[in-house]
C-alpha cells in the first residue's frame, strides 16, 4: 500500500511537466468546447469584453484546457497531502537539532531539467516512456522527495542535521531559523530520509 | 512520540524503526524492588537487577549510548521481520529491551473480530509480549534487567558478569568423566576466568545428552593437540589446558571453508 502511494506522490510530483509538454504541444480537450461557449455566452453580455473575447477567441479556449491541467493537477497535489496522513508517523524531540539549512533553491534547478526535457520531447507518447523511466528512477532512488507544488500551499524545504549527524529533508509549514527549541512532533515519513511536518505553521 | 525499533540478527550497531506511536507501545513492569545484581541471588518474581552507572560500565549496545533521534532509523522492510533479535521501545527516558522467540512471529490464518471478517493467509503477524527482559533508564543510567543469559546478545560482554561456579562445581566439573587432573593442578588452582567459564561450561553441558558429550569431546581432542590425553580423558596440567577444553565444550573452535585453517572463535554472535 505504502508503496503504491509512494509511486503516487513521484507522478505527481512530475505532473507540471506534463503541463508544460501540453502547453508546448497545443494538446487541448475537446469537451472543454462546449463549456467555453457557455462560459463565452454569458461573458458576452459584458459589453467592453465583446472585442477582447473577439480576437483572443482560441488562445483563450486553449488557455481553457491548461487551465483545466492546472487545477487537475494542484488537485491531485492535495490529495497527496492529504493522503500523507496514512504513512508512518515520527518525531523530532526539542533541542535534538544541530543545523538547518533551506532548501528550496537546491531542488528548483534540478526540477526545472524536467521542463526543459518536456519542452523537447517530440510526442505523447515519448513523453511518458521519458517521464515514466524517470519516475522509475525517482522511486528505487528516493533519497528526498520533491514537488514544487508544496510551495503553492505553503511548505518550505529544509535540511536539518541532528545531534548524531544525519541530514534528513524536512518539508514543513514552519519559518525555522534557527535550531534553539526547534521542535516537530507530527512528522510522516516519505522516505527515511524525507519527513514532512503537518503541523500548521505559525503566524 | 514512543518508538518501537528492531534489531536485526548478525548486523553492527543497526536499529531499524518499525513503529512511532503516541500510545505506549509495552507496558512498563514495577520497578519498585531493585537487587544489587549478584550472581548467587535468586530474585523473586517482582525483583528486578540492577546495574547503575551503566554507561560507565562501557556494555555497549549501540543505541542506548547516543542522543535519541527517530528520524535517524530507517523504516523496517517487509522482508526483514524474520530476522528480528529484539525489540526496544523508547518511551519517554526509557528503553525497553524484548528478546524476539520464534513464537512471537505468527505465520498462521487470522482473522480480525469483527462483523464481516476477512480470512488472512500469507500475512505473518508479530506479537509484542508483555514480558520484557532488560529495562535502561536513562534519567538513572540505570539497567533493570532478570537474566544475563537473556540480554548477553543485547549488551556487548555483559556475559563477563556471569557467575563464577562454587568449588563444588569445580570439584564436580574437573571430576567429569573426560578429565582427568595432572600431577600439579588441583581443584584450588582454577582461577576467576576459568571459574566463570566453567559455570558457563556446566549449563552448556547439562543442555547436551551424552552422545552429544561424546561428541563435543572428540571435536575438542581434533583441535586441541597441545592438551594432552589419557585414553578418553584430557590430562589438565595448566590453567592453559582447561581454558582450551572449555573454549572446545563452548564450540567455539571451527575451521574455515577455503584454505581450511583451524581457528578459535573470540567472541560469539548468534545469527
Amino acid at each position: 500500500m505504502a508503496y503504491i502511494f509512494r509511486l503516487f506522490l513521484i507522478v505527481n510530483s512530475l505532473s507540471l511537466s506534463f503541463l508544460i509538454f501540453a502547453i508546448h504541444k497545443h494538446i487541448t480537450l475537446d469537451w472543454i468546447q462546449p463549456i467555453f461557449y457557455y462560459i463565452c455566452s454569458l461573458v458576452l453580455k459584458i459589453d467592453f469584453l465583446i472585442p477582447f473575447i473577439d480576437k483572443y477567441f482560441y488562445s483563450l479556449l486553449n488557455i481553457a484546457s491548461y487551465l483545466f491541467y492546472l487545477i487537475f493537477i494542484v488537485t491531485l497535489s492535495t490529495a497527496s497531502v492529504y493522503f500523507i496522513n496514512m504513512l508512518s508517523d515520527d518525531e523530532i524531540e526539542k533541542d535534538t537539532l544541530t543545523n538547518i539549512e533551506p532548501a528550496n533553491d537546491t531542488f528548483l534547478p534540478s526540477y526545472l531539467a524536467y521542463f526543459f526535457v518536456a519542452l523537447s520531447v517530440p510526442d505523447i507518447e515519448i513523453f511518458f516512456v521519458v517521464f515514466g523511466i524517470i519516475a522509475i528512477f525517482i522511486y528505487y532512488s528516493r533519497i528526498s522527495y520533491f514537488n514544487p507544488i508544496f510551495f503553492i500551499f505553503g511548505y518550505k524545504f529544509f535540511y536539518v542535521i541532528n545531534s548524531n549527524n544525519v541530514k534528513v529533508l524536512l518539508i514543513t509549514k514552519k519559518e525555522i531559523k534557527t535550531t534553539r527549541s526547534a521542535r516537530f512532533n507530527n512528522l510522516k515519513r516519505i522516505t527515511n530520509y524525507t519527513f514532512i511536518d503537518l503541523d500548521k505553521g505559525q503566524k | 512520540m514512543n518508538y518501537l525499533l528492531a534489531k536485526l540478527k548478525g548486523r553492527d550497531d543497526e536499529f531499524l524503526k518499525v513503529i512511532a506511536s503516541k500510545n505506549t507501545i509495552l507496558e512498563t513492569p514495577n520497578l519498585a524492588n531493585p537487587q544489587s545484581y549478584s550472581s548467587e541471588y535468586k530474585l523473586e518474581d517482582d525483583e528486578w537487577f540492577i546495574l547503575d552507572n551503566f554507561l560507565s560500565r562501557n556494555y555497549t549496545n549501540g543505541l542506548i549510548e547516543e542522543t535519541f533521534n527517530g528520524t535517524t532509523f530507517n523504516q523496517i522492510a517487509t522482508d526483514k521481520y524474520e530476522d528480528i533479535k529484539y525489540l526496544c521501545t523508547k518511551q519517554n527516558n526509557l528503553y525497553l529491551f524484548q528478546k524476539m522467540s520464534t513464537t512471537q512471529l505468527l505465520s498462521k490464518k487470522w482473522f480480525k473480530i469483527t462483523d464481516s471478517p476477512t480470512l488472512q493467509t500469507d500475512k505473518p503477524i508479530i506479537v509484542i509480549n508483555e514480558w520484557i527482559d532488560a529495562i535502561y533508564d536513562k534519567d538513572s543510567d540505570t539497567l533493570y534487567f532478570k537474566e544475563i543469559a537473556k540480554i548477553k546478545q543485547m549488551f556487548k560482554g555483559i556475559e563477563a558478569l556471569y557467575r563464577t561456579a562454587t568449588q563444588e562445581e569445580v570439584n564436580s566439573f574437573l571430576g567429569k568423566g573426560f578429565i582427568s587432573l595432572g600431577t600439579d593442578f588441583t581443584s584450588d588452582s582454577v582461577k576467576t576466568a576459568n571459574r566463570k567459564r566453567i559455570a558457563m561450561a556446566i549449563d552448556t553441558l547439562n543442555s547436551f545428552t551424552d552422545s552429544e558429550v561424546t561428541q563435543v569431546v572428540t571435536y575438542t581432542k581434533s583441535y586441541c593437540p597441545d592438551v594432552p590425553t589419557d585414553g578418553d580423558k584430557f590430562v589438565i596440567e595448566t590453567e592453559d589446558h582447561l581454558k582450551l577444553v572449555l573454549f572446545g565444550i563452548e564450540q567455539r573452535y571451527y575451521t574455515t571453508l577455503i584454505h581450511p585453517e583451524k581457528r578459535l572463535a573470540n567472541s560469539i554472535l548468534e545469527m
